[in-house]
């Protein structure tokens, strides 16, 4: 149904986790059979422990939710020792996820990271995170903030390195072209769209931190465009994301250009729709005689 | 923690502000303990987005009972659900409540907030552990329950409608009064809005009273993936991960925490 390679990992199924929206992998261990998954991103590890943002940090909006998280995790030694040998347990591609405010910070993520002897398919740095004062996105508005940190990091792994994009930005492509030169393994695009809201009654904001991340089916058409923009001009692997519901919306994405696609905010609706998502793409792929549902990549056919 | 589809054998309103939903699920009912909480799909598509966390109110047999107030889009397309509905179910979810066979318990339940109240002493009542309840609401045909301070059933109402009229501190005052226990013998569980919740809690901390509250928030997963329902504590809880020290989460740390902890 689905077969896809590169940098030595196959994939017999498109759909990875996102980060963020599944955790560290065992949150939700009861509900799915994590092998199902074609792999999983991690939530975002950071030099030293963080609390994250006060709340409010999340709220509803018209099919999609905001979120102002502020990337609080265990911090890299902890995760090191509590977390990493479980994950390099499992036979799905596990994808470490790492922020930093600094770019020394990405980078001793990165060392402690490898002085270990964990199973695991590789990183992907988290350069469009628009929650957090320092660093974040600040890596993913500028191709050669990009292409340094990329650069940097590529010197130090042989893992593979997915680069995930900010859709904060006038031209995506760009960023995605630096982080090509910079010699990363592939593209994640899209990170959450920049949005807010406000209690009237109260005229508050609706997060603490005023402004957050949009996620969810109503930023779909956003990251397909950006997903589609990146496709036309970079040549490394793409996993595309932003508001995928179920299997039309993953061809879509394929369609428009990506090799791979994620999961984000529907986990946490369903922990299991990546698994039902799969057997939905299987039963279309039958009723339309593919063989491999990656062959549609960039297969949209142009109507004037 | 167990994910189903569970059947609504039955939709009551019990109130003239509460909703009652039973939902067959032999997995969940089994598991669940007093202040646990279920986080259920209102609707399969994005209207609206997210799940919506709903602490377990009883539990008889392969039945559990949620208790909800319509305050929005999600609980108003609950009220639409017949029996048979299927409703998508994960749970149970959270911490429950603890210690109360060491001390005298009062439990105060408030709104919505007598869910997790009332299953506790529900359970209370059937292990025959003596204790009292203080339910307040805003008039008569809010509450569930009778007014009976001979059983230990405290009822107060803002409009004195029925029970005493006041808060739930007044009630509280009163079933203190009638007890001979100390206040080092007793414990405070409760559950209601945030102001019920901070006046119970100050209450408490005043009088030198041992209190765990549950918490009401916005949550997404229910699971500790999303780390959305963070609730900021006023001491560092050094029994939780570094990281979540200060904001613990309601759907993991809690939704039960210690007063101390909150105000």
């Amino acid at each position: 149904m689905f077969h896809f390679s590169f940098k030595g990992l196959t994939f017999d199924s498109p759909l990875l986790a996102a980060s963020g929206t599944f955790g560290y992998g065992d949150e939700v261990a009861d509900l799915i059979d994590i092998n199902q998954l074609g792999g999983i991103m991690t939530k975002s590890v950071t030099l030293h422990p963080r609390e994250g943002n006060p709340p409010p940090r999340i709220a509803e909006t018209p099919a999609g939710m905001l979120n102002s998280i502020g990337l609080a995790n265990p911090g890299v030694d902890s995760f090191i020792r509590e977390i990493l040998p479980r994950l390099s347990a499992l036979e799905t591609a596990v994808f470490i996820n790492i922020a930093g405010s600094t770019l020394q910070e990405y980078v001793e993520v990165l060392d402690k990271l490898e002085k270990t002897d964990a199973f695991y398919a590789g990183y992907e740095i988290n350069i469009s995170c628009p929650n957090v004062k320092r660093g974040g996105m600040a890596f993913g508005i500028d191709p050669r903030t990009t292409e340094r940190l990329t650069r940097r990091l590529r010197e130090r792994t042989d893992k593979c390195l997915v680069m995930k994009l900010s859709p904060n930005v006038t031209r995506i492509e760009d960023i995605a072209a630096a982080a090509e030169a910079g010699g990363a393994d592939a593209l994640s695009a899209i990170n959450t769209v920049v949005g807010m809201g406000i209690d009237i009654e109260k005229r508050t904001p609706l997060l603490h931190t005023v402004t957050g991340g949009l996620s969810g089916a109503a930023i779909k058409p956003i990251a397909l465009a950006q997903v589609y923009k990146i496709s036309r001009s970079a040549k490394l692997p793409l996993i595309g994301l932003g508001g995928i519901s179920n299997y039309k919306d993953v061809i879509e994405f394929i369609l428009a250009g990506a090799d791979l696609v994620q999961i984000g905010t529907l986990n946490f609706k369903q922990p299991a729709a990546a698994v039902r998502i799969r057997e939905e793409l299987e039963a279309w792929c039958l009723k339309n005689n593919i063989a491999n549902l990656h062959d549609l990549k960039g297969e949209m056919v142009s109507s004037c | 923690m167990f994910q189903e589809k569970c059947r609504v054998t039955s939709i009551i309103q019990r109130s003239t502000a509460l909703w009652e939903v039973s939902l067959l699920s032999p997995a969940i009912s089994a598991a669940s303990r007093p202040g646990h909480f279920v986080n259920l799909l209102p609707s399969d598509d994005w209207s609206p987005p997210m799940r919506r966390p709903m602490s377990i109110a009883a539990v008889s047999g392969d039945i559990f009972r949620i208790i909800f107030k319509i305050v929005g889009s999600g609980t108003e397309k609950m009220r639409s659900w017949k029996p048979g509905h299927l409703v998508d179910c994960i749970g149970p979810l959270g911490n429950t409540w603890t210690d109360y066979d060491a001390y005298f318990p009062l439990l105060v339940g408030g709104g919505v907030g007598i869910a997790p109240i009332q299953f506790l002493h529900e359970d209370l009542t059937a292990g025959r552990i003596r204790h009292s309840l203080i339910a307040g609401a805003l008039t008569s045909g809010e509450h569930l329950f009778k007014h009976d301070p001979d059983s230990g059933v405290w009822l107060t109402t803002d409009d004195g409608s029925c029970g005493i009229s006041g808060n739930v501190i007044m009630g509280l005052k009163k079933a203190i009064a009638k007890i001979p226990e100390k206040s080092e013998a007793l414990k405070i569980f409760c559950c209601g809005p945030p102001a019920m919740n901070r006046a119970v809690g100050e209450f408490a901390l005043q009088a030198g009273i041992r209190c765990d509250i549950s918490v009401e928030t916005v949550m997404a997963c229910g699971t500790g993936i999303c780390q959305g329902c963070a609730i900021e504590l006023q001491q560092i809880a050094s029994e939780l991960p570094i990281y979540r020290q200060h904001f613990a989460l309601a759907c993991k740390d809690g939704p039960i925490f210690r007063a101390e902890l909150l105000f």
